[in-house]
C-alpha cells in the first residue's frame, strides 16, 4: 500500500513538471524558429539575393515545429517522477523503490513506507521542478545569437554571392580580347612560313593561346602575359635565324611581325622566275603585300645586317630571312638592292641571272626617290636587279633603271641602295634572288646569281602539313612533292 | 525481526563500528565495507602490504561479534586436512573402545582468519572452496556443515611473489569482497603510534551475538531494491564484458574476462547491506555505486596489455559506472 503522501507528492510534482516542460518547449520552439528563420534569411540573400517574403516565416514556422516535435515528449509517468525527486532531493530512492514494492507485503517494505512516506510530505515541487534556467554562458549565448540575427535581417548583405554572372552572349565582342586575339594571330602568321622546329613549337603554343582566348578560357592578364614571352620568343628565334641580332634586337614587336610577314612572302615563292619570264611573275601562294607594308627603314636595316653577313659568292644562303618589297599597283616602290661590281664592269647579261621578276618589271612606274639599283642591263632587262642573299628581292624595273651604285674593290657583292618605282597592278609578288654577285674576275665561275626559293619548299610542306589542312593520307605525297621542287632533286 | 529489533540490531552495527575504531586507526572504508560482507554472509579477501593490520582487523572483529574465532596460517606444506580436519583413532577413558572419529580442523569456526592465503599450495587451497562456497566440508566420504555465520577472511601480500601461489580466478570469485588496505595517513600513523607503543591496551566487548548477526543477514535479503538500480546492475556488470555491445573500448584492450553472475550478485547483496548498515530499507542507486568496486574488482581479469600499462581495475569499474549511470538516468 503506497502512501498517500507519496501519492500526494507524486501528483503535485508532476503537474508542475508538465506545466514547465510545456512552456520550456514552447519557449524553445519560438527560439528555434526564429534561429531558423533569421538562417534562411540570410543564407538566401548572401546565395541568391534578397529573399522573397515568404522565406523568413515559412522558416519560422519549420524551424518551430521541428523543435517542438523534437523536444517534445510523453509526460512523465509516476515512476519518473518519483526518480525525478529520488534524484533531485537526494532521497536514496526512497520514493521510486517505496512505489514499486507497494504491493508485497515484508516487515521491511512497511518499514520502507513509513519511510518514504515521511519524506514525501517534504517534497516541494519548486525544489523538484524549477524554472528552467540558462547558465551565464548560455544567456550571452542566446543574446549574441539574438542581436546578430536582428543585425544580419536588418542590416546590409552582399547580394547573391552565389549567383553566377550571366554568360556572355556569343557573339559578344570583348575588344581587349578581340585585340590579344588578333595580336596572337598575326604572330602566328608571322612565324607560319619559317619552317624550324622551334617556330613549330611557338605555332602550337600559339594556337592553344589562340584557343584560350577564343573561348575566354584564358584570364586576359595571363594571355597578356603568355602573348608576351611568346613574342620574345619569337624575337629571339628570329635574331637566330638570319643573323640579325643587331638589326632585330632594336625592334619592336609591329617591327617584327613586319619583318616575319615578308619573311613568309619569301618563303612562299617556290617558282623560280626565268629570264625569259621577266615581266611576269607566276602566281605564288597568294600572300601579297602592299606597300605600306615596307618600312623602309626596317628593310635598309636588315639587308645591311643580311649584307655584312652574306657569305661568299657562289655559296647560296639557306636562311629565309629577308624583306620582301611589295608593290602596290599605283605606287608600289619597288627596291632592289645589288650588288655591282668595283671596277663597273658589266654585271653578267640578264638571262644569267636568275632573279624572278615582278610585276613591276611589266609596268615601269615612275620613279620615286632614292637611288637604283643599276644593273647592267640597263631598261628592258628582265630581272634587271638582283637582291642580296638571303636578303629581299628585288623587282626589276625595266622602264627607269638606273646606274648609281657605289662599288668596293676586292668585294663581291654589298648592298647598292634601294630601288624604287612605280610597279604595275595586282600584288607585288616577291622572290628570292641570289645576290651572291662574283667580282668581275669571278664571274665566270660563277654559274648562277640567282636563285629560287625552291630550298625553302621543304619547309613549307613540313609547316603545311603540319597545320593539318592536309588530309593524313596525302601527307606524304605532298611531302614529296615539294622535296622534288629542292633544287637538286628529281621531280 | 520487528522493527524494534531491527533498529536495536543497525544500532549494534554502529557500536561495532565504534569498537573497531578502538583497535584499527582510521581504515573507516575498510571496516565499513568488512561490515557489510559480514551482513552480507560474504567471505573477504584483504589484500596490503604487511604491517597494515589486516590481521588485527579481522582479530577485532572476532573479539566484538562474539564469535568463534581461528586463524590459519597458510604455509607452502600445509595440508589439507590441517584446515578441515582428519580421522583420528580416539580410545576411550578405559582403553577398552577404540573408534575412529572426526576431529574439525580449523575451518569449523564462524570466523576463520586465512592469514597469507597465498603462501598455501593450490591443494590446500582449495579445500577452502566447498566449505566457502557450500557451507559444508566434505572429507573420507562424510559431509559435515559449518556452523552459520561462517565467515571467511583471508589475507594476502600483493608484493611478495616469491614462493606464492596466486589464487586461482575459481577461488578469488568466491570471495564477496576484495578489500585494498591502503596505508595510514600521516595523522593516523601518529594515533596508531600513540596506541601501540604506549601501555594502552583495548578490550573489546562483544556487541553483536551470534544470533543478532543472523537475524541481520536475513534482513539484509529482504532489502527492497528497485527496478531501475537492478538494471543499473546489470547494465555495469554487462558492460565488463568485452564482448558485450555495452563494453567501453576500455574494456575491449583491457579486461580479458567480465564479472560473473556471482559478481551481480554481490553487488545487490552488498547494495542492501549498505543499505542496512546506512539504516534505510531500500537499497539505491549510490548504495551499489559504493560497493561497486570491492565486488568487481577481483572479478575483472585483466589482460597483459593491462598489466603493461599499469591499469587498475577500480578505474575501470569508476568509468563503467560512470556510463551505466547515465543509461539508467532520468
Amino acid at each position: 500500500m503506497i502512501p498517500e503522501a507519496v501519492l500526494e507528492a507524486l501528483e503535485r510534482v508532476g503537474r508542475r513538471h508538465r506545466r514547465i516542460s510545456r512552456l520550456a518547449l514552447a519557449v524553445q520552439s519560438l527560439i528555434a524558429g526564429w534561429g531558423a528563420a533569421a538562417a534562411a534569411y540570410v543564407l538566401y540573400a548572401l546565395a541568391w539575393g534578397r529573399p522573397p517574403v515568404w522565406i523568413a516565416p515559412a522558416a519560422f514556422a519549420a524551424g518551430a515545429l521541428v523543435s517542438f516535435f523534437r523536444a517534445l515528449r510523453p509526460p512523465m509517468d509516476p515512476l519518473g517522477v518519483a526518480r525525478l525527486i529520488d534524484a533531485r532531493l537526494d532521497l536514496k530512492d526512497r520514493l521510486a523503490t517505496a512505489l514499486e514494492w507497494g504491493g508485497r507485503r515484508s516487515p521491511l517494505v512497511y518499514w520502507l513506507m513509513e519511510d518514504a512516506a515521511q519524506h514525501a510530505r517534504f517534497v516541494k515541487p519548486e525544489a523538484v521542478v524549477p524554472w528552467p534556467g540558462l547558465s551565464r554562458v548560455q544567456r550571452l549565448g542566446l543574446a549574441a545569437a539574438a542581436v546578430l540575427s536582428v543585425l544580419a535581417w536588418a542590416g546590409p548583405l552582399p547580394d547573391g554571392l552565389l549567383v553566377r554572372p550571366a554568360p556572355p552572349a556569343a557573339d559578344a565582342v570583348d575588344p581587349e580580347y578581340e585585340e590579344l586575339l588578333d595580336q596572337v594571330i598575326a604572330l602566328r602568321e608571322a612565324i607560319a612560313a619559317i619552317p624550324t622546329p622551334e617556330m613549330r613549337r611557338l605555332d602550337r603554343d600559339l594556337s592553344q593561346l589562340q584557343a584560350g582566348l577564343r573561348d575566354r578560357s584564358f584570364p586576359q592578364d595571363e594571355a597578356l602575359a603568355l602573348l608576351r614571352h611568346f613574342e620574345r620568343r619569337v624575337q629571339a628565334a628570329l635574331a637566330g635565324l638570319s643573323g640579325i641580332d643587331s638589326a632585330a634586337d632594336p625592334l619592336d614587336l609591329e617591327q617584327l611581325q613586319e619583318l616575319a610577314k615578308r619573311l613568309e612572302l619569301v618563303a612562299l615563292v617556290r617558282e623560280e622566275a626565268s629570264p625569259g619570264d621577266a615581266g611576269s611573275v607566276p602566281p605564288l601562294a597568294g600572300r601579297a603585300a602592299s606597300p605600306d607594308e615596307l618600312p623602309q627603314g626596317l628593310l635598309d636595316a636588315l639587308l645591311r645586317s643580311s649584307g655584312d653577313a652574306r657569305p661568299q659568292p657562289g655559296a647560296m644562303p639557306e636562311g629565309a630571312g629577308g624583306a620582301d618589297p611589295a608593290g602596290d599597283a599605283a605606287e608600289g616602290g619597288a627596291f632592289a638592292v645589288a650588288d655591282v661590281p668595283e671596277d663597273g664592269a658589266a654585271l653578267p647579261s640578264p638571262g644569267a641571272v636568275e632573279g624572278p621578276a615582278g610585276p613591276a618589271s611589266q609596268d615601269s612606274g615612275g620613279e620615286r626617290d632614292g637611288a637604283q639599283v643599276s644593273l647592267p642591263g640597263g631598261p628592258g632587262e628582265p630581272g634587271g636587279s638582283s637582291g642580296t642573299g638571303g636578303g629581299p628581292s628585288p623587282a626589276g624595273d625595266r622602264g627607269s633603271g638606273g646606274q648609281d651604285g657605289t662599288f668596293e674593290a676586292g668585294q663581291g657583292v654589298r648592298i647598292v641602295d634601294h630601288v624604287t618605282g612605280q610597279l604595275g597592278d595586282g600584288p607585288l609578288h616577291i622572290g628570292r634572288v641570289n645576290t651572291a654577285l662574283p667580282a668581275p674576275s669571278q664571274a665566270a665561275e660563277v654559274p648562277r646569281l640567282s636563285g629560287p626559293l625552291a630550298s625553302g619548299a621543304g619547309g613549307f610542306s613540313e609547316h603545311g602539313v603540319g597545320r593539318e589542312n592536309v588530309p593524313l593520307v596525302y601527307r606524304d605525297a605532298v611531302r614529296n612533292y615539294f622535296r622534288s621542287l629542292e633544287p637538286g632533286e628529281e621531280p | 525481526m520487528d522493527e524494534t529489533q531491527l533498529v536495536e540490531a543497525q544500532g549494534k552495527l554502529d557500536r561495532l563500528r565504534r569498537e573497531l575504531g578502538k583497535v584499527i586507526v582510521g581504515q573507516a572504508q575498510l571496516i565499513e565495507e568488512t561490515l557489510i560482507a559480514l551482513l552480507c554472509g560474504g567471505h573477504v579477501l584483504l589484500e596490503g602490504a604487511p604491517g597494515l593490520g589486516k590481521t588485527r582487523l579481522v582479530r577485532a572483529i572476532g573479539q566484538g561479534l562474539d564469535l568463534k574465532f581461528t586463524r590459519i596460517q597458510f604455509t607452502p606444506d600445509l595440508m589439507p586436512a590441517d584446515i578441515l580436519g582428519t580421522h583420528v583413532l580416539l580410545t576411550d577413558a578405559e582403553g577398552r573402545e577404540r573408534r575412529i572419529t572426526f576431529q574439525p580442523g580449523p575451518i569449523f569456526a564462524h570466523l576463520v582468519l586465512a592469514d597469507e592465503i597465498n603462501r598455501a599450495t593450490p591443494k590446500s587451497q582449495s579445500a577452502l572452496l566447498e566449505a566457502m562456497q557450500e557451507g559444508t566440508v566434505t572429507t573420507a566420504g562424510k559431509t559435515y556443515p559449518l556452523e552459520q555465520p561462517f565467515f571467511v577472511l583471508a589475507t594476502q601480500n600483493p608484493i611478495e611473489m616469491e614462493g606464492t601461489y596466486p589464487l586461482p580466478e575459481a577461488q578469488i570469485d568466491r570471495f564477496f569482497f576484495k578489500l585494498l588496505v591502503k596505508p595510514p595517513s600521516k595523522d593516523e600513523l601518529k594515533a596508531i603510534l600513540e596506541r601501540t607503543t604506549g601501555e594502552y591496551d583495548p578490550v573489546l566487548t562483544p556487541v553483536l551475538r551470534r544470533d543478532e548477526l543472523l537475524a541481520l543477514q536475513r534482513a539484509v535479503r529482504q532489502v527492497p531494491i528497485a527496478s531501475h538500480v537492478l538494471d543499473f546492475v546489470v547494465h555495469l556488470v554487462e558492460a565488463t564484458h568485452p564482448s558485450s555491445p555495452r563494453a567501453t573500448e576500455e574494456v575491449k584492450r583491457y579486461v580479458r574476462y567480465g564479472a560473473s553472475p556471482r559478481g551481480a550478485q554481490a553487488l545487490v547483496l552488498a547494495a542492501k547491506g549498505r543499505a542496512l548498515l546506512e539504516g534505510r530499507f531500500n537499497a539505491s542507486l549510490d548504495d551499489v555505486v559504493r560497493v561497486a568496486a570491492p565486488a568487481l574488482r577481483h572479478r575483472l581479469i585483466l589482460s597483459f596489455e593491462a598489466e603493461a600499462d599499469g591499469v587498475e581495475p577500480d578505474r575501470l569499474i569508476a568509468s563503467l559506472v560512470d556510463q551505466a549511470r547515465k543509461e539508467v538516468a532520468v
